[in-house]
């Protein structure tokens, strides 16, 4: 039997019972619409929270081992030295756009006399990195930019309404070398800054975050930029074999926590209502393709006798599936699509303090992912689904002896 | 009882390796005390900190007693004009670069100054070992070639540092050329040596270098090298004051 | 050349206590030509000797040959190629596609068979022979009993079979289409030397028939060649 003829056979056979091919592919059409819906939401929100996370981050991260062993302590002793030297030949890679070194450390932070006890990380980086990758002049609520003058700081709402400071006020910061020692440094505050991850930081250019921590020339990560976040894997191979890098940790960002955590979760939500949604439907097919199957057993009969081989018929079978879905699928691509582009245009607006208030970057409004390969993943699953769920049914015609062509008839 | 157990030590040990007679914990405390703890006194010393990096800072520092104390960093540059205060139980320290000062309390004490091996109790107290230990002389052992009286000390006060003690004392200068402080969990904190013996007025003999290693720390010592050292000086009262900490 | 020989062919269904040996150790043969009727009562085993002949069961002792071909060791795909390219099959409630017009469902036959190309015109071809032609259009259930039948009757034929089974094919027909299928039948053997062997216990159908095999709790009681009564 031909293509063509199965294909014929297929479609007609769904008509024959209109309700029942109604109401399955009414069921792929509502998951596939489902499907749409939340992985186009899913998506954008994801998406989202790695861009902006990944701006601060960076694509590509280089520290020593060492650091990235003990990194929940932020050990100073284990830093890259002559950083400034490293970044040179690290731009030089193919690929990389920018490289800037950072420092974290950890202070306990006072406006006055005495020092308190209120805990805040210093971020020490140069111009560049704050203005252009954290996009820090964009988040400024109060006060403005560093002006290039000594002395000057920037730091996180929270912390500035913790210490009910304002803009001008003289800060003093007392944190630790990388030797354990002591160390002290005091600024004066020119800018407010808003945003996640900000909240709780203060930012210093570089060569104070050198002093306070007695880091001459070194930074603790050097973070690297490339033009597409989504290529940091290869842009990692590709620095990995530099040598100067050869004994350094060099992790992409999905290499890393919280990230590879996060990106972990989202891919294991995503799979499990994707498993769920999908098996409901495929049993639902199942279902409906084992009651086709029964009550044709005479009919599959015949076409076996007739000299139909077994591996066609769990095909044709197969294909009847697939048409009901493709009918169900497509309308149900169509139905999602409404609202998942909307999603992606309008967004779902938070609000700022749930943004402030989260510990990884939110924006106050996230928007949902919607493009031509999300549409046809969906369509496609729906397929999947289908085949997945007349399975079963089909071996189970195949299995069907051409004798029953006879027997049924009695 | 405990003179009849001294002496068949004694009748056995001699019999077995001809020693002398063993002294009793509480006179050598007692000696150890009368050298190394002081009315008043003034030094000026190195402390070498050889951890990942090694650094050298340069240190003025006043006593008083055995709780009171005062120190000022000379050098290095970055450290230059940082002081401490000690007075009984609470610390303070001014940090000259923001001219602020803050309070250390508590088990913050106990934390290694400057990221030494020497905690800041360690280094600015000097209390008698005498009121706060009950002491057992094990015998004899050699430390380095010279011989010393092994002594076990255990404290019978909980608040102090080291609940346990081990010490090699010298014979002839008394003084602890080892001493190994440790936890009331039994665990090993800190190996402590001293050497250089001076003699100083009064017949008190006071080491000239100590090296401490903070045996939970790994790779990590710190020693104190003693340039100028004077006893019973008098000085003015201001140093011990507040004042004396933020003056510029 | 024979076209069927069945030699010692014993068949059993079920186990224990419902055991049935529907053949004992039945041997026949069928030779080219023949217009050949199996009789007997319900479960004499003339239906299972018919799916013999016909390939759609195998025997569990004895041998089966087709077209000189021994079937014992033949995988299921290979005894359902045979079947499409040498055997045609007319079915007593006719089983044709209902969703397939009368025309596509003589050109399944075809395609079966593996023969591509000009299903259409052998087709209709075949249909006219039956009597249907210009009725190729219609559903199954826009026909009558005995067109669906003369239907499948194309659908037999139009491979030009060794040999054409048919069970029970006047069995839900009036007396007028019954001897209507059964003289096309009739024709289409005298014309193209098709074999044809039924089952049937309709006196008509046993009247035409010029080889009689009568049989009984699954063993041949006999077997009687005769001319042709019309």
């Amino acid at each position: 039997m031909n293509v063509t003829t199965m294909l014929q056979l297929a479609s007609r056979n769904t008509l024959r019972r209109p309700a029942r091919t109604a109401f399955t592919a009414g069921m792929v059409m509502v998951s596939v619409a489902l499907l749409l819906i939340a992985i186009s939401l899913l998506g954008g929100i994801f998406g989202q929270i790695l861009k902006d996370g990944i701006a601060g981050a960076g694509d590509v991260r280089i520290a020593e081992r060492e650091f990235v062993q003990r990194e929940e302590t932020l050990p100073l002793y284990s830093n890259l030295g002559e950083v400034e030297t490293l970044a040179k030949a690290v731009e030089q890679v193919e690929g990389v756009r920018a490289a800037e070194p950072r420092i974290m450390t950890g202070v306990t932070v006072t406006v006055g006399e005495e020092f308190g006890d209120l805990f805040a990380r210093v971020i020490g980086a140069n111009e560049r990195y704050f203005v252009e990758r954290s996009h820090l002049k964009d988040k400024l609520v109060a006060g403005g930019w560093f002006t290039g003058a000594s002395g000057e700081l920037v730091a996180g709402k929270w912390v500035v309404d913790q210490l009910h400071a304002k803009v001008g006020d003289e800060l003093v910061l007392l944190g630790t070398t990388q030797d354990g020692s002591m160390s002290s440094l005091k600024g004066r505050l020119v800018g407010v800054v808003h945003g996640a991850g900000l909240e709780q930081a203060i930012m210093l250019p570089l060569e104070r975050a050198q002093y306070l921590t007695d880091l001459p020339g070194a930074a603790t990560e050097l973070l690297v930029y490339g033009d597409d976040y989504q290529q940091a894997g290869v842009l990692a191979a590709r620095l990995r074999t530099l040598p100067a890098l050869q004994p350094r940790a060099v992790q992409a960002w999905n290499e890393r926590d919280p990230w590879k955590a996060i990106t972990g979760t989202v891919q294991g939500v995503m799979g499990l209502m994707i498993f769920i949604i999908g098996l409901l439907t495929a049993l639902g097919i199942w279902n409906t393709m084992t009651m086709t199957v029964l009550e044709r057993t005479s009919e599959l009969g015949v076409l076996r006798a007739m000299g139909l081989s077994r591996p066609r018929l769990v095909v044709l079978v197969l294909l009847e599936a697939v048409a009901i879905s493709v009918a169900g699928g497509a309308v149900g691509v169509a139905l999602g699509a409404i609202p998942a582009w909307v999603l992606s245009t309008r967004g779902i607006h938070y609000g700022a303090r749930i943004a402030a208030d989260a510990t990884i970057g939110i924006s106050e409004t996230m928007y949902g992912e919607f493009d031509a390969t999300i549409v046809t993943r969906c369509f496609l699953l729906g397929v999947v689904m289908a085949v997945a769920g007349s399975l079963v049914p089909a071996l189970r015609a195949a299995s069907i002896q051409p004798v029953t062509a006879m027997r049924s008839g009695r | 009882m405990r003179y009849l157990t001294l002496l068949s030590l004694v009748v056995v040990s001699s019999l077995a390796f001809a020693e002398d007679a063993l002294p009793s914990a509480d006179e050598l405390l007692g000696a150890m005390d009368k050298n190394l703890t002081f009315q008043s006194r003034r030094a000026r010393m190195t402390m070498t900190v050889e951890g990942r990096r090694k650094r050298t800072y340069d240190l003025i520092s006043y006593g008083r007693g055995q709780d009171d104390s005062a120190m000022e960093y000379l050098a290095p540059a970055r450290d230059k004009g940082t002081r401490m205060l000690k007075l009984g139980g609470d610390l303070w320290l001014y940090l000259p670069g923001v001219d602020r000062v803050q309070k250390i309390s508590g088990h913050l004490l106990r934390d290694g100054m400057m990221g030494s091996d020497l905690s800041y109790e360690d280094l600015m107290s000097s209390a008698e070992l005498r009121r706060a230990y009950t002491a057992r002389v094990v015998g004899s052992d050699t430390v380095d070639g010279v011989a010393c009286w092994k002594i076990e000390m255990k404290s019978h006060d909980d608040t102090v540092s080291y609940p346990r003690r081990v010490s090699w004392v010298t014979k002839d200068t008394l003084i602890p050329a080892k001493q190994e402080l440790y936890a009331l969990s039994g665990l090993l904190l800190k190996t402590w040596t001293m050497s250089d013996v001076k003699d100083f007025p009064g017949g008190r003999k006071f080491p000239m270098k100590m090296v401490v290693v903070d045996n939970v720390k790994k790779e990590s010592s710190t020693t104190l090298e003693f340039k100028e050292l004077e006893f019973g000086h008098p000085f003015e009262q201001e140093v011990f004051a507040l004042r004396w900490l933020e003056r510029h | 050349m024979s076209i069927c020989e069945l030699k010692n062919v014993c068949r059993t269904y079920g186990s224990g206590a419902g055991k049935v040996e529907a053949l004992k150790h039945v041997s026949l043969t069928i030779e080219p030509g023949e217009f050949t009727v199996l009789c007997g009562p319900s479960g004499s085993g003339k239906t299972t000797l018919l799916n013999q002949v016909g390939l759609l069961d195998v025997p569990d002792e004895g041998t089966l040959s087709v077209d000189g071909q021994l079937v014992g060791g033949l995988s299921s795909g290979e005894l359902s190629k045979v079947r499409g390219q040498k055997i045609g099959f007319i079915f007593q409630s006719f089983n044709l596609i209902p969703v397939l017009t009368a025309v596509e469902n003589v050109e399944l036959a075809l395609q079966l068979a593996g023969r591509e190309g000009g299903e259409r015109v052998a087709a209709e071809a075949v249909l006219e022979q039956v009597g249907l032609a210009g009725l190729g259009h219609r559903r199954p259930n826009e026909l009558s009993g005995g067109q669906q039948q003369r239907v499948a009757i194309a659908r037999a034929l139009v491979k030009k079979p060794l040999l054409v089974i048919a069970d029970e094919p006047t069995a839900n027909l009036d007396s007028e289409n019954g001897e209507a299928v059964l003289s096309t039948m009739q024709r289409l053997n005298r014309e193209f030397g098709t074999t044809f062997v039924f089952s049937s216990h309709d006196a008509m159908v046993v009247a035409h028939a010029r080889r009689v095999v009568t049989l009984r709790d699954g063993a041949i009681v006999s077997d009687e060649r005769r001319a042709a009564t019309s």
